[in-house]
């Protein structure tokens, strides 16, 4: 059993500590399930949603193909249902994004406006497109000219990343600790992509032993993340 | 919908997430108090607390002041505070403990094989049937549309969900003294087990961040911002000032929009300023007479005596079967003695039974809850 995280030091910030992964990961699969019924019982937009976003959080975990293909199919769903609901596809995007398909994510994030998404929500999903295709620094000029909630830890965390990727190590840091600070949700799933991206981030600018130690913190939260498990034998 | 999702960060993690408060006596069974906390809102079978949560239920002896408001002496509360384990991987259930007064623990399982009678305290934690029930969405149109928009029969939005519950059975004179006062006020919370130190949500009465504290544009002090976060952050028995002033401004402009909803002019601003019902209910926590027997009503009746000078004839504290969305509803637009108004659901499909733990055991398929309305502010 790895021993839980209670204000464990790492890179000198401390770690919060966060319910067991058995429970966490119990409780979202629990959720999914009960979503699923429902989504296959309703069809309902709003449902279909919810059930993409916690497909997604298990993919980010498991990163099993199940999970991403099942999200592709309800969201394409979702569009092809209601396609004058934004939430529809703002979550369309969501999936497309994640999987690469950029093309389609800025056609489904046009639409999105067109119905009347929020700015915030389609600026989030254009930052990180530009973020996936190397343009950093658009990337962070995007969500420090519309970011909404900067002094949210997840936000703070993403443009930490963006500022590492600049090469602006000291704005970094400084962004990186205040978010993990700020972080008092006991879920360890949202810590865990701060982590992983933080040491993906640093990974990609040659820091290497400092992306270990990232790594090692996602897994002493998650000791089944798949891409950090991955990112450690590479 | 009573306390279910009412802050963003409870929505993000459902473990934190309480979704209502209940004390009452226990029936058929002289000095003894039932404290029940609820949480994670549409919890599916497979559902368990956070063994990094530290899930809390304060009573606390109360007194009714000069100024009629019904006020806790936090100082002399006493608290009990539950911890959970990790999931046994063999038999999928979880340890907990109870530790209450100076130096009492008791260590029961999740589950009904897991509860544990004693004489002083008796403690239950499990997935159970969620007691509350309520028209969300037309309780939303009432106060997007300023019109009371209830309709007969009206739709549940509660029916069939289960939540995870915690339930304390207890011996008054063991745990709270012989030589007590009558009232006690109770409140539920859920707070850090690590560092940082943080309280995640509190809970006293029903609605009282969801419907009374919420963004309706009334409130001009504060005109958008969504208090509910800042108000989970609160010690409940120790309200920080600045903290209390945003709630009061909050509560006069929406109380008083509550009351136009007939057209009438049920509560005229006592002082010119301030609604009459805004100081009882910043004091927020549920208030049972413990010399009184127990009953099915009594919600909000001590607090009914206390303000009108009337004494009140019930236990007060909340019953799980009491239809609080029609008596918050009747209070707030007619007064205490107003035409009752009704949300055109009346009890949960199945409703909470009399003896222990009292919630109706699990839905084993529960449908998805619907969150979206609750999270929206209404204007």
């Amino acid at each position: 059993m790895i021993p839980r995280t209670e204000r464990a030091d790492f890179d000198g910030w401390g770690l919060p500590l966060c319910t067991s992964s058995t429970i966490a990961l119990a409780n979202l699969d629990a959720q999914i399930v009960g979503l699923a019924q429902h989504y296959a019982q309703s069809g309902r937009t709003d449902v279909g949603a919810r059930l993409t976003n916690g497909l997604l959080a298990r993919h980010s975990i498991a990163f099993t193909a199940r999970d991403l293909t099942a999200a592709d199919r309800i969201t394409a769903e979702l569009v092809g249902r209601t396609p004058a609901d934004p939430t529809a596809w703002i979550t369309r995007a969501h999936v497309t994004t994640t999987t690469h398909r950029f093309a389609e994510t800025m056609q489904a994030l046009a639409l999105a406006t067109h119905h009347g998404a929020a700015a915030e929500a389609v600026t989030e999903e254009r930052a990180d497109v530009l973020e996936a295709c190397g343009h950093g620094p658009a990337a962070l000029r995007l969500r420090l000219a519309h970011g909404t909630a900067h002094t949210e830890p997840q936000q703070m965390a993403r443009i930490a990343c963006l500022h590492l990727s600049m090469g602006n190590d000291e704005q970094a840091r400084d962004a990186f600790g205040e978010a993990l600070r700020k972080y008092t949700n006991p879920s360890p799933l949202p810590l865990t992509a701060m982590l992983y991206n933080w040491g993906h981030a640093l990974q990609h600018a040659g820091q290497h032993d400092g992306a270990i130690r990232a790594y090692r913190a996602v897994l002493a939260y998650l000791p089944t993340h798949a891409q950090a498990l991955r990112a450690l034998t590479e | 919908m009573s306390d279910h999702l009412s802050s963003l960060r409870a929505v993000q993690d459902p473990v934190i997430d309480l979704t209502d408060l209940y004390f009452f006596p226990v029936p058929d069974v002289p000095g003894r108090l039932a404290v029940v906390l609820n949480l994670f809102p549409g919890a599916q079978p497979g559902a368990a607390f956070s063994d990094a949560v530290l899930y809390r239920m304060r009573l606390a002896p109360a007194d009714i002041g000069p100024d009629a408001v019904v006020r806790a002496r936090g100082e002399d509360a006493v608290a009990f505070d539950l911890t959970f384990t990790d999931i046994d991987p063999d038999v999928g259930d979880q340890g907990g403990v109870l530790s209450y007064g100076t130096d009492r623990t008791v260590t029961f399982r999740t589950g009904e094989n897991g509860v544990v009678r004693g004489s002083e305290v008796t403690v239950f934690a499990g997935l159970r049937r969620d007691p509350f029930f309520m028209d969300v969405k037309s309780e939303v149109r009432t106060r997007a549309t300023r019109r009371l928009a209830f309709t007969a029969p009206g739709v549940d939005a509660v029916a069939g969900q289960n939540v995870l519950s915690i339930v304390l059975e207890l011996d008054a004179d063991a745990v709270l003294g012989t030589d007590r006062s009558a009232l006690w006020a109770a409140t539920g919370e859920s707070l850090s087990r690590g560092t940082p130190a943080a309280r995640f949500e509190r809970i006293g009465r029903p609605e009282a961040k969801n419907v009374l504290l919420s963004v309706n544009g009334n409130d001009t002090v504060n005109a958008t911002v969504d208090l509910r976060d800042l108000y989970n952050l609160d010690d409940p028995f120790d309200v920080p000032p600045a903290s209390m002033a945003a709630y009061r401004a909050r509560l006069d402009a929406n109380l008083a929009m509550f009351d136009q909803l007939d057209d009438a002019i049920a509560w005229p601003f006592s002082d010119g300023q301030h609604h009459p019902l805004t100081e009882t209910l910043l004091h927020d926590h549920l208030v049972l007479d413990t010399t009184k027997p127990s009953g099915e009503h009594g919600y909000l009746d001590v607090e009914r005596g206390a303000l009108t000078g009337q004494a009140h004839k019930t236990c007060g504290g909340r019953w799980l079967n009491e239809d609080v969305i029609d008596i918050l509803y009747s209070v707030i637009v007619g007064g205490w003695h107003g035409r009752p108004v009704h949300d055109g659901v009346d009890a949960a499909v199945i409703p909470a039974t009399r003896t222990f733990p009292y919630l109706a055991e699990a839905n084993p398929n529960p449908p998805a809850l619907e969150a979206g309305a609750i999270l929206d502010p209404s204007d």
